[in-house]
């Protein structure tokens, strides 16, 4: 009875508050009596949505638990068949494994809704499987190396990173297109809201082709040699690329050089992974280490070793980590929260070393492509209980499929508004108030290149030849009249107003006239 | 003074008549189409004398009182003229002015004489009639035209022979006869104090004129005889004539003498109803009505009308203000404003009246009223009406009819009664037998008849298994659903009763007759069913059940069955506990033993259960027998210890079974048993004998343990996490991890040593803080207005220009940020997306994304809160009549 909340009771807001408190003590009294009528009313309307909002989650009522441990028991010492055994049937039943030897390390890829897992074996084995049914969507041998697949934005359409190029299948496993300018990419990404397929690999070139258009958005040269590991951030679409030196760059479309980067570790990069929420990193390296940075500060906050280096990391909605370090799987819980002494699951393929884990949305399911073919783990809590229809619906029709895309597609962002701060956009612009020029300024920026910083450049040579010496020297020397004394003391004047001058350039301050300024003019 | 004044007037008086004498001579004499010079002549004629008079008039009133105020009045009465002769011709107008201002002129003397009058108390009949002629004219002195002409002429015959009398004033007797005569031609309206009524002589004031010239024409006579004689005695004429163009002769109706006096409603309504209250508001009341003020300018007058009214519109504006301030303020405005609430109509909703709104309504009412089924008063009528057609002895016998039924229907619910209470079974046995006895006589009756079919039909049904829901119409019935058609549900219904009952038939019971006699019941089946082999069986002739095996199989069978009767026999007679404690150990063999080996471990300890389950059955049956409460006490714990044994054996046996378990033989009620022995809770409130069963279990664990085992297997993974698992978190573990780890550490340090990242990536960091600060240019030529000469010094003078880079040093946002390097650069791509100024309502940054952060999207608020910050501002009902917004105050 606990749970339901009586009416009376306040109900807690503050995971639903928007905007720093600062914003909103700051801008309370204007003069305006009709703005500030108009701030109260968004401030009302701000208070009502926050309430609202709060109130919903009465809705939310499935709730994630985790393994507990009893007495001396250790949550990591729960082996997958324990914990198939006590859990209920239907879950039990999203176990299984697929032995698939023939074909080599297996990479794996869920739909955005979870409903379609996609694997690619290195040796050309592409299928796409409905996982909980076990129907076999489409199965392809492509007789060549595959690096990578992308399931799209929905689960009828996935891109396989190949031997030379990328190409874009659909479910039924028809090619459809070949995309000539993703040459050689061993990475693939999809950023769902612009509708960007993004590829990276041993060219060094970072690559965003719009799907929904089919142009190539943009490309950029890393310049940090081969990339080894590409993720997204969920949170602001920026693409993380782990390379071969230990740093990790961040990518928007928009620039050509990084938003930031970051050297992790002392080897090259071997994964990373970036929290749902975008505000935190794992990065493992080469070196053994795992690294956790905090996005919002840049700042490491723990570092974890890994026996052998870390192949593959991913972090669940609910902020599991699982590492893949050659055959294990290890589970960490709560390791962005402060530093964990031991792990919250562990698994063990043995004699099959790990190439990819991912987390299947909304499910308490891990899926690993591995040496020997393809397998998924129960891992509780793992997955995000309530989710939200409009925004993925894990049991969609096809209809609704339908419907999501044209709307999906009508709420495509433009590459544009990708930056590491995605709440700028719609803002005002700070440094605009500086660029503005007032009205006086702009007949300055009309005439370009007269720059008053820039002082004339004029030869430092004084002019010898003035008019009056000319005119003395030309005059006989022993001829002494009226006009040559009045020119003589003419240059003399010339001659002390130049010193002055010349005094005042060079700072020296000008000595004091002993006579005053009543006498100095007899001088 | 009077003399000479009263002289001077009437000798121009004398001089006017004289005039119009003159001019109505003129008139008579000179043809209509006179040319225009002797009009024109005569004009100005008239215009001397007019103005003379004029000047005369002036000269007199020179030295008067009320000179002021009588020329203010001619002001204003020059005034109303003109605005009356815009109406008017010009003559009219010459005519009215010249006239008017002889009025004035005339009143003028009139009052003086009046004061003077006043003062000196003369009485003198000539101004005692004018007086009179002016002040009053009594309604009943109002005379008919033609008497007023006999009247006229008695006048004029009056005067001469006044003239005559009076010689000596004669002027004065010319005078009044003037005065009639003016009094004549302006019908009244000349003194202010007139009330004559106008009204007649107006009508007829053409003929007057004609009249009066006729008069006149008359009166030449007398005039030229006096003419002579005012001439003569006419000592000044007026020397200072001046020409003025008045024109003063045209007279008609519109040029009507009103000496400056204003026609009040007064005057007019008292003309035609003396009835009238003096008092009714149109009615302007008293003489002294006040000259009105000067009416201000029209540009003040119009200003002031404004301000009045805009003030009156601001008043009522004023009303709306609230309203209007509310509807501004509303966030959402629905039109209607208040909409008459409707009910939705549906099947549920009550409604009163059953008035057919709709057409299908309509038709079934109109079907109903025709067929007169819808009032049911008209069913009482009808009825009424058929009761009321009986003769009274019909009505009596009916009733009588009714009475004895009701009677018989009484009794015979009470004998129902009776009977229902009667308890004796043999009475119930004896009424079952009789009711079927007749059932069987009317139904023997059919039976009897087609007997032959009746079996045929059986044997059908039989046959064909119609009467189960095995058939394809049984199934499409049950698959479209029983309920849809009540004769198909009737149908199948009664098919299945009759399958039921032939199945009874079949098992040789009559129907109802199911009674649980236990073993004997069984017994007496099988006798029939010997009886019936013979007959029946035999007669089905070739078929399965008719082969040798089959007849073998079923012997076989039934023999056991009777073993078992016998069993069961017994032990109803004798408790049977012998027989139970006997133990049939040999019943495994009995049962089981059929030439194959059985390896489950099942078998074994089946036949432990089956011991024990005689075991029970003893017990209970002991139980059952001691019936005294003491017996049942003493005999408590040995039930106890029984059990507790019981449960030893059963684990022993389970130990056992364990012991030889071969995994590939195992079933799978077997582990199921197995798993639900590991999750055995044992706690405070268990029983002493589960915690013993408990401990058994384990111990007997402990002895197999050697044994390979699941639950052994289980033990044994978890020793191996112990050895496989890095990440444990046992002290020793963790020690021997960290060693290794530090070699690891060590390791990677030499591994990495040759190139050291974190070095190159400072350097990048310190590079880009120098590219992307700000910087300075030193733009001095070198050698530029230099000597090249060795000795010279080089000059001081710099010229340096500052770039402004993009961040400065200082300001870097990875300033204190190991290892990052933050790309300080604007996106220009970005910028689009932010605006370059606060927008316009907004004063400050602060309240513009104050206002913003608040999402709309129904992806990020509740729906609730969506739809309210997506509602428009105004919505209007499709289809609906906008009523123009309503002040609330009407």
């Amino acid at each position: 009875m606990s749970h339901i909340v009586s009416a009376s009771a306040p109900l807690d807001t503050s995971k639903y508050q928007r905007g720093s408190s600062k914003q909103q003590k700051k801008a309370r009294y204007t003069k305006d009596r009709k703005l500030n009528a108009g701030l109260k009313k968004v401030d009302r309307q701000y208070k009502d949505a926050v309430q609202s909002a709060a109130s919903t989650e009465l809705l939310l009522q499935e709730d994630a638990g985790y393994l507990e441990a009893e007495g001396m028991e250790k949550t990591f010492k729960f082996k997958q068949d324990e914990i198939s055994e006590a859990v209920d049937v239907s879950t039990a039943a999203k176990k299984f494994d697929l032995k698939l030897e023939e074909f080599g390390p297996y990479t794996i890829d869920y739909s955005r809704n979870g409903r379609e897992l996609l694997i690619a074996g290195r040796k050309g084995h592409v299928a796409s499987i409905d996982w909980r049914t076990g129907a076999l969507g489409c199965e392809l041998n492509l007789n060549e190396t595959c690096h990578a697949i992308k399931s799209l934005h929905n689960d009828q359409y996935f891109a396989v990173a190949q031997k030379k190029y990328t190409f874009i299948y659909d479910k039924t496993g028809l090619e459809l297109h070949r995309l000539k300018q993703h040459i050689d990419s061993t990475l693939l990404d999809f950023l769902p809201y612009h509708f960007l397929l993004v590829s990276a690999g041993n060219t060094g070139f970072l690559k965003y082709h719009d799907v929904s258009t089919g142009t190539l958005v943009s490309e950029y040269r890393t310049k940090l040699g081969p990339t080894q590991a590409m993720k997204q951030n969920p949170w602001n679409a920026v693409m993380h690329l782990g390379h071969g030196n230990g740093t990790v760059s961040l990518w928007s479309p928009n620039m050509s050089t990084p938003l930031a980067k970051i050297q992790s570790s002392r080897g090259p990069v071997r994964d990373l992974a970036i929290d749902r929420e975008g505000r935190y990193m794992a990065v493992s390296g080469a070196d053994k280490q795992l690294k956790i940075w905090d996005l919002r500060k840049f700042k490491e906050i723990d570092t974890y070793f890994t026996p052998t280096p870390a192949t593959s990391l991913d972090i669940s909605d609910n902020g599991l980590l699982s590492v893949g370090w050659g055959p294990h799987v290890t589970v960490w819980k709560d390791v962005f929260k402060s530093k964990q002494n031991s792990p919250y699951m562990n698994h063990l393929l043995p004699g099959s070393k790990i190439e990819k884990i991912k987390y299947v949305p909304f499910e308490d399911i891990l899926g690993v492509g591995h040496q020997k073919g393809v397998s998924s783990l129960i891992v509780p809590g793992a997955g995000e209980a309530n989710y939200d229809a409009l925004e993925l619906n894990p049991y969609e029709s096809a209809k609704q499929r339908q419907e999501q895309e044209v709307r999906s597609l009508l709420n495509k962002l433009s590459p544009d508004t990708i930056s590491m701060d995605p709440s700028v956009i719609g803002t005002v612009d700070k440094r605009a108030s500086s660029i503005r020029l007032k009205p006086g300024q702009i007949n300055q920026v009309t005439t370009p290149g007269e720059d008053e910083t820039v002082p004339e450049i004029r030869p430092d040579v004084q002019g010898k030849n003035s008019k009056l010496r000319s005119h003395l020297r030309k005059k006989k020397q022993n001829v002494i009249d009226q006009r040559k004394l009045r020119i003589e003391k003419n240059l003399k004047m010339e001659k002390e107003i130049r010193q002055k001058r010349h005094r005042e350039f060079k700072g020296i301050p000008e000595e004091k006239d002993l006579l005053g300024p009543a006498l100095a003019r007899f001088k | 003074m009077v003399q000479r004044t009263s002289k001077k007037r009437s000798s121009r008086k004398i001089l006017d008549a004289y005039q119009i004498a003159q001019r109505a001579e003129n008139g008579q004499n000179s043809d209509d189409s006179a040319n225009d010079a002797s009009d024109d002549d005569l004009v100005v004629r008239d215009g001397v004398m007019d103005a003379s008079r004029l000047v005369g008039k002036k000269k007199k009133t020179k030295g008067r009182k009320g000179k002021d105020s009588d020329d203010e009045m001619e002001d204003e009465e020059i005034d109303s003229d003109e605005a009356l002769g815009s109406d008017d011709d010009y003559d009219v107008l010459n005519s009215k002015f010249s006239q008017t201002i002889r009025d004035k002129s005339k009143k003028l003397k009139d009052r003086a004489r009046a004061k003077r009058n006043g003062k000196k108390q003369i009485e003198s009949s000539s101004s005692e009639e004018e007086d009179d002629g002016y002040a009053s004219i009594d309604e009943s002195q109002l005379v008919g035209l033609s008497e007023a002409w006999d009247m006229d002429d008695k006048d004029l015959a009056k005067v001469n022979k006044d003239s005559k009398k009076n010689n000596a004033d004669g002027e004065i007797v010319l005078n009044d006869d003037w005065e009639s005569e003016s009094n004549n031609e302006d019908s009244g309206s000349d003194s202010e104090d007139d009330s004559e009524s106008e009204e007649e002589e107006e009508d007829e004031d053409e003929d007057e004129e004609e009249d009066i010239f006729g008069n006149g024409s008359d009166e030449d006579v007398d005039l030229k005889s006096t003419l002579s004689n005012i001439q003569s005695k006419l000592t000044k004429p007026s020397k200072e004539r001046k020409r003025l163009l008045t024109e003063t002769q045209n007279e008609n109706e519109f040029s009507l003498p009103t000496k400056g006096a204003k026609l009040s409603l007064n005057d007019m309504i008292a003309g035609v109803d003396s009835s009238v209250n003096s008092n009714a508001i149109l009615i302007d009341k008293g003489e002294k009505v006040k000259s009105l003020a000067t009416p201000l300018p029209k540009r003040i007058q119009e200003r002031h009308d404004r301000k009045v009214a805009y003030d009156i519109t601001k008043e009522e504006v004023g009303k709306w203000e609230d309203i209007v301030q509310q509807n501004r303020q509303a966030e959402v405005l629905s039109f209607p404003m208040n909409p008459s609430v409707k009910h939705n109509d549906s099947a549920l909703t009550f409604k009163s009246d059953n008035v057919p709104t709709n057409e299908l309504e309509k038709k079934v009412h109109n079907l109903l009223t025709d067929s007169a089924l819808l009032d049911d008063k008209k069913e009482a009528t009808f009825e009424e009406i058929a009761t009321a057609k009986l003769s009274v002895d019909d009505l009596k016998k009916r009733n009588n009819e009714l009475r004895l039924m009701r009677e018989l229907m009484f009794r015979e619910e009470k004998r129902a009664k009776r009977i229902k209470k009667i308890k004796s079974k043999q009475y119930h046995k004896i009424q079952k037998k009789e009711r079927l006895r007749n059932q069987e006589l009317v139904e023997g009756s059919d039976m009897e008849s087609d007997g032959e079919e009746h079996d045929a039909k059986r044997a059908q049904e039989r046959m064909t298994l119609k009467h189960k829901t095995q058939s394809q119409w049984a199934k499409s019935m049950i698959k479209s659903g029983l309920s849809k058609d009540a004769s198909n549900r009737g149908e199948l219904e009664e098919m299945l009763r009759q399958g039921e009952r032939l199945r009874t038939k079949q098992l040789g019971h009559e129907e109802g007759e199911q009674s649980d006699n236990g073993v004997s019941d069984i017994e007496a089946d099988y006798d029939n069913e010997e009886e019936d082999e013979s007959g029946s069986r035999s007669k089905l002739g070739k078929g399965v059940l008719n082969m040798d095996f089959m007849k073998e199989a079923e012997r076989r069978s039934k023999a056991e069955n009777l073993k078992e009767l016998e069993f069961l026999r017994q032990v109803e007679e004798n408790d049977g506990r012998e027989l139970l404690e006997d133990g049939n150990n040999n019943s495994v063999n009995l049962t089981r033993n059929q030439g194959r080996r059985v390896y489950t471990p099942s078998v074994s300890s089946m036949k432990n259960e089956m011991d024990e389950v005689d075991r029970r059955a003893v017990q209970e049956i002991e139980i059952d027998e001691s019936k005294s409460l003491g017996k049942r006490l003493t005999k408590d714990p040995k039930i106890g210890k029984s059990l507790k044994k019981a449960e030893e054996s059963d684990e022993v046996a389970e130990a056992d079974a364990d012991e030889d378990f071969n995994p590939w033989l195992s079933t799978d009620s077997n582990t199921k048993q197995k798993k639900s022995n590991k999750i055995t809770l044992v706690d405070q409130s268990s029983t002493k004998l589960s915690k013993a069963s408990q401990k058994i279990s384990k111990h007997s664990k402990k002895r197999t343990g050697s044994a390979v085992d699941s639950e052994d297997a289980e033990i044994d993974l978890n020793k191996t996490l112990k050895i496989v698992d890095a990440f444990g978190s046992d002290q020793e573990e963790e020690e021997g991890a960290n060693n290794s780890t530090f070699k690891q550490k060590d390791l990677i340090k030499e591994a990495f040593a040759g190139d050291d990242v974190i070095q190159e990536f400072d350097d990048e960091k310190r590079r880009v803080i120098v590219d992307e600060d700000d910087k300075e240019e030193d733009l001095t030529l070198p050698g530029w207005g230099d000597w090249a000469v060795a000795g010279k010094k080089n000059k001081k003078k710099k010229v340096v220009r500052k770039i402004d880079g993009v961040v400065q040093k200082d300001n870097r946002k990875d300033k204190n940020l190991k290892n990052v390097i933050i790309n300080e650069r604007v996106n220009k791509k970005n910028l689009k997306y932010q605006s370059s100024a606060v927008p316009f309502p907004f004063e400050s940054r602060e309240q513009y994304e104050r206002a913003l952060r608040m999402p709309v999207g129904q992806e990020w608020t509740s729906r609730e809160t969506h739809q309210k910050l997506t509602m428009p501002r105004v919505i209007t009902k499709q289809g609906t009549v906008i009523d123009p917004l309503k002040a609330p105050f009407k």
